[in-house]
């Protein structure tokens, strides 16, 4: 127990990733592409009721639509920033840029893209991500989706995968109504009011029963412009029976000012369906991101969350899952790696409502150069959640100590028909464990990067194959960066 | 007095939505001048070295770098409460409730190697609000064992609260009980906060026995290198009872060790707050903390809310904790029922092993037996008495 | 012929949860009072299965058939009441119990059985001889119920209850595995002194080393939940020699 060793540092994944392995630089997720003014929408700088007012024109909102924004802005100004999580002094909502977007249309074929949008998404690798093994891609710009594909045969199977915006207004506008902000509603915290004043952009995904989507739609967010904030909604209803997988990566590059990421996720898991949600966050280190991302399970149903997060200067990141049906079920399995400058708070909750629900927690913390990462989590067990089952298992590695790490686990049960187990554990690279592989002829640095990616396993094993090749590259990255 | 008092703050706080960053003692009461501690005649080695009020106990702790030093707190990082003098586990309001009504610090100094307990036995035998404060000072390699040993008549009503501050020089010794027995109508707090300098060995065994509310905090500054902390807290939480409580374990010595261990039974209608926290600071090195809490839930009307924390700030350090809530195990009951023993009486033997198990480590007859009597009674007072315990 | 105190007829039975599949197939075995049975398989082939079945381990469940006890349908049966009634499984893994002793849970176990307050003196006396009987140490029934137990020490203590609750039959499951020289001997002498003393024994075993002292009137083979031969004493040696293959299709 006192030293933490990687279960199987031998396998980084060598295999997986070797290409990637051996020319990772810092500049594919830094680069920063000049965006010319004349090509793109703006509203000012701050958030006031003109601004929002604004965006709810250039998006040709539905009326309730700006109703509901200007509510949201209300709220917003009556709650308080938290008193709890990280600082954000340094985070000015005068200076955010609530609404950027490209004046080009949302396009279905990656050749239409403007070169120099298209650039920076071919140095994130999306277009080959897509060909190769995904059923669906949606490409966020900015405030914006820009590109948008689902593969036919996905798309024949019923399944609707589209931006935002054109759910608002399609054919299954009344569904969108009924469930937007509902799971999340404006009144939850000061950002997710922010979210429903401002939100543009994001992903409607809809999986009609008896469905099974055998390769994972994936969306992309890429926040682009100076000092802006990203506000994207994604909606993602499975309904009973279904199965899909959904993947989101995110990336920014860095500039002098704070960006802000407040989007929202919503899913609604049916009647035994499973969905599995995942995401690789890398927003640069000038980020706060102050994200929230809710499901709800009907009875039988499974909502299973992979969650890596690398970015941001600051997070705030807690995955909720509300087991609403009986034999509801939730996994979270995170990762998060703070580095230099960063402060990441990040977690899950679990709000057991139903008979028999199970959740199950599984986190890996690791800080080095002076980053700051605390897991914050609740399990809730409320009375009518009988038989419920709720596991927490969390490790800290700590790879200096200069760093920090905490672990901020609470638990509310209400009934004594629960099992309820909780574990944390911080330590760490074993000395033993180092000496050993140096003793076979490993580099220091090659050993302990070993280690950590060891000690990460649990998550990235659950990512498909170049995500956690991405992810692996983000670690390596990270360990060289003083 | 109208009392409400901010106690048992969250060294990080979470959520506010939760209700774990706070809890708030509130109670209205006069405190009567009068003492309920039996007189104690003190072993040679400890004397009562004087009467301290709020300066006199500030000057002392600067004296002795017990003062809370900005490493002492997670300085700036976070949101943080006041934080006070020599710091404990209920916090700096604690200090101001006693000021407010004159209650003095009863310094007690320890110079020897006392072999045999010292007891303090408080006896509310009447209606009574007290409240008593005491600062033991043991010196280089002094050792002793003190009981504070509450119990009052049934049927009688009353607030007490204690403060407790323990300061152990290089190379001391002390197992501090605090035994808590009282009445169902009583209202009960209790407050410790201790120093350790290197390879002073703590022991702390808490019995949380009686009263309807209880407000439990205990801080333990590992200050020294190789200093070493056990901290066993044994409760029951009867039907409509409440009990709060804050354990710290602050690592600041190199080599320091701590292990916290807390067993509970919550009947049916009882509430439980607990926050533990394990807190490696820089330069820690080599410091080991281990905290298990295990409860078991006897009743589907209970809230049993814990946040057991490990904050760290240094790297070469091992902490774990580890929580089990539930009802008596599938596997448990069948290997009693096996043996002939049914639920009920399986479930009591639980009951009364968590509770003898804590009870079993404090060096009192009479607190042993009463501990037993105590669970005897708890399953009196249930309707499935068969009447066996009279 | 003795009479018979267990009965299992026709019985299936498997684990509890859902689709938790079937691992015993109507298995029929009679036991006469004062005889000893044992049961041999290979791993997995339902042998405890049986024996947390018999005693009513709430993992698995009955599917058809019936388990008499004493001629009495025992198949609904509290835990409990089957060992009020006499029925006694040793645990391959005992379980723990911090804060209640050796002692202190045997005394309850007792009380419970005769539904009389256990006479102190009596009940220590008693203690103090089977402890001599074993030659196991006077500390044992002190300490915490298999808490820091080892797992000869555990094995011991199983075998210790056993004498002290006088059950009618006693099923010990696997009682001599991963144990050294000094526990087997401990174990065997008490299975013997039960055996002398009118007890039921069915063992549980795949190996054979603490079968070396006892008389053994009947064996049953089972493999894959189904009892494929039966036979006397004899059958152990045969079994040691030849193994299971000649069972296994």
């Amino acid at each position: 127990m006192a030293e933490m060793r990687g279960d199987t540092p031998i396998d980084i994944s060598e295999d997986r990733s070797k290409g990637l392995l051996n020319d990772v630089e810092r500049g594919l997720y830094d680069f920063i592409d000049e965006e010319r003014e004349e090509d793109f929408y703006k509203v000012d700088e701050g958030l006031t009721e003109e601004i929002v007012r604004q965006i709810s024109q250039e998006k040709h909102d539905p009326d309730w639509m700006l109703e509901f924004r200007l509510k949201s802005l209300r709220i917003y100004n009556e709650l308080k920033v938290p008193n709890w999580g990280p600082p954000i002094d340094g985070l000015d909502m005068a200076r955010i840029v609530t609404y950027v977007r490209s004046k080009t249309d949302m396009k279905a074929s990656w050749e239409e893209l403007p070169e120099d949008i298209k650039n920076a998404f071919e140095k994130l690798g999306i277009p080959q991500a897509e060909r190769e093994q995904l059923a669906g891609v949606g490409a966020q710009y900015d405030s914006e989706l820009v590109y948008h594909n689902v593969r036919k045969d996905v798309e024949e199977q019923g399944v609707v995968y589209t931006d935002m915006e054109s759910a608002l207004t399609g054919k299954y506008a009344d569904m969108v109504r009924e469930h937007f902000m509902k799971l999340v509603p404006p009144t939850d915290h000061k950002f997710a009011a922010l979210h429903g004043a401002v939100w543009s952009g994001g992903s409607f995904v809809y999986v009609p029963p008896g469905t099974k989507v055998d390769i994972p739609l994936q969306s992309y967010f890429r926040l682009n412009a100076p000092g802006a904030g990203q506000f994207e909604h994604t909606l993602i209803i499975v309904d009973e029976g279904s199965d899909v997988h959904f993947i989101e990566g995110c990336s920014a590059p860095k500039y002098n000012v704070a960006n802000l990421h407040a989007g929202c996720v919503e899913l609604f898991v049916g009647k035994n369906a499973h969905l599995r949600y995942s995401t690789i966050e890398n927003w640069s280190k000038n980020m706060y991101n102050l994200n929230t991302k809710r499901a709800i399970c009907e009875e039988g149903g499974t909502i299973e969350w992979i969650s890596g997060s690398f970015g941001s200067h600051e997070s705030y990141l807690y995955p909720t899952s509300v087991l609403k049906g009986d034999g509801s079920h939730a996994e979270f399995t995170g990762i998060t790696f703070a580095g230099k400058g960063q402060n990441l708070d990040t977690g899950a909750r679990m709000v057991h409502l139903g008979k028999n629900t199970s959740s199950f927690i599984d986190t890996k913390s690791i800080c080095k150069s002076g980053g700051i990462s605390t897991y914050r989590s609740s399990v809730e067990i409320r009375k009518t959640a009988e038989g419920a089952k709720a596991s927490v298992n969390c490790g800290s590695l700590m790879l200096d100590s200069i760093s920090r790490s905490d672990t901020v686990p609470a638990m509310d049960i209400r009934t004594d028909k629960a099992d309820v187990g909780h574990e944390a554990k911080i330590g760490r690279i074993s000395d033993d464990a180092v000496f050993y592989m140096m003793s076979r002829g490993i580099s220091e640095a090659e050993a302990r990067a070993m280690i950590v990616s060891g000690f990460a396993n649990p998550v990235s094993k659950e990512l498909p194959l170049e995500y956690a090749a991405e992810m692996n590259n983000l670690i390596k990255l990270e360990m060289e960066m003083g | 007095m109208e009392i409400r008092k901010k106690v048992n703050h969250l060294p990080v706080l979470t959520w506010n939505k939760l209700d774990f960053n706070e809890a708030t003692l509130s109670a209205d009461v006069t405190f009567a001048q009068k003492d309920y501690r039996k007189e104690t005649e003190l072993p040679e080695g400890m004397r009562l070295a004087g009467e301290l009020d709020r300066a006199a106990f500030v000057k002392w702790s600067k004296e002795h770098g017990c003062e809370t030093v900005p490493e002492a707190i997670v300085a700036g990082k976070f949101p943080m409460y006041a934080p006070e003098q020599f710091q404990t586990g209920m916090g700096a309001e604690i200090d101001d409730l006693l000021n407010d009504a004159g209650v003095k610090t009863l310094l007690y100094e320890v110079d020897g190697k006392i072999g045999t307990p010292v007891k303090f036995t408080y006896d509310y035998y009447e209606d009574a609000a007290a409240m008593e404060s005491v600062l033991i000072h043991v010196k280089a390699g002094a050792e002793v064992t003190l009981i504070q040993y509450f119990d009052g008549l049934e049927g009688t009503k009353g607030f007490v609260g204690s403060s407790t501050r323990v300061y152990l020089e290089k190379g001391a010794k002390m197992h501090l009980i605090k035994a808590q027995m009282l009445p169902k109508d009583f209202i009960f707090f209790d407050d410790l906060g201790v120093k350790q300098q290197a390879e002073a060995e703590f022991t702390f065994t808490q019995l949380e026995l009686g009263s309807r509310k209880a407000y439990l905090g205990a801080c333990f500054d590992q200050i020294g290198e190789a200093s070493v902390l056990r901290a066993d807290l044994g409760y029951i939480g009867m039907p409509e009872s409440f009990l709060d409580y804050n354990y710290v374990d602050t690592f600041r010595g190199k080599k320091s060790v701590g292990v916290m261990r807390f067993h509970g039974v919550l009947f049916d209608h009882a509430e439980k707050v607990s926050r533990e926290t394990l807190d490696f600071r820089q330069y820690c090195t080599d410091a080991e903390g281990d905290e298990e809490e295990d409860i078991l839930v006897l009743g589907d009307d209970i809230i049993n809310k814990a946040n057991p924390m490990i904050l760290g700030e240094e790297e070469k350090v091992s902490g774990h904790h580890a929580v089990s809530i539930g009802k008596l195990s599938p596997e448990m009951l069948f290997y009693m029922q096996s043996r002939g023993i049914d639920e009920a009486k399986a479930q009591e033997l639980m009951v009364r092993a968590r509770i003898m198990e804590v009870a079993a480590r404090i060096p009192d007859e009479e607190i042993y037996r009463q501990a037993g009597y105590y669970v005897d009674r708890a399953y009196c007072n249930r309707t499935d008495c068969n009447g066996l315990c009279k | 012929m003795a009479e018979t105190i267990l009965e299992i007829k026709d019985l299936s039975a498997g684990i509890a949860q859902e689709d938790g599949g079937e691992i015993l197939h109507h298995i029929d075995l009679t036991v006469g009072s004062g005889e000893t049975h044992v049961l041999m398989g290979h791993n997995g082939a339902g042998k405890s299965t049986l024996g947390n079945v018999i005693m009513g381990s709430p993992v698995y469940k009955v599917n058809s058939g019936k388990i008499f006890f004493d001629g009495e349908d025992i198949t609904e049966l509290s835990v409990d009441a089957r060992a009020k009634k006499g029925i006694f499984l040793s645990f391959q893994n005992p379980l723990e119990v911090p804060g209640l002793s050796l002692e202190a849970f045997l005394r309850n176990a007792i009380r419970e059985k005769t539904g009389k307050p256990v006479k102190i003196f009596q009940f220590k006396k008693r203690m103090e001889e089977v402890l001599k009987l074993l030659d196991m140490d006077p500390s044992y029934v002190e300490r915490d119920l298999n808490v820091g137990f080892s797992g000869g020490e555990k094995k011991k203590a199983e075998i210790f209850q056993l004498l002290m609750l006088e059950p009618k039959l006693a099923i010990l499951d696997e009682t001599d595995s991963g144990l050294d020289v000094d526990a087997v001997r401990t174990v065997s002498k008490g299975i013997e002194i039960f055996q002398k003393n009118g007890g039921t024994l069915l063992i549980i075993t795949h190996s054979t080393r603490i079968l070396d002292s006892l008389t053994v009137d009947h064996t049953h083979v089972l493999v894959d939940g189904k009892i494929v031969a039966q036979g006397d004493g004899s059958l152990v040696n045969e079994i040691n020699e030849g193994g299971y293959s000649k069972y296994i299709k």
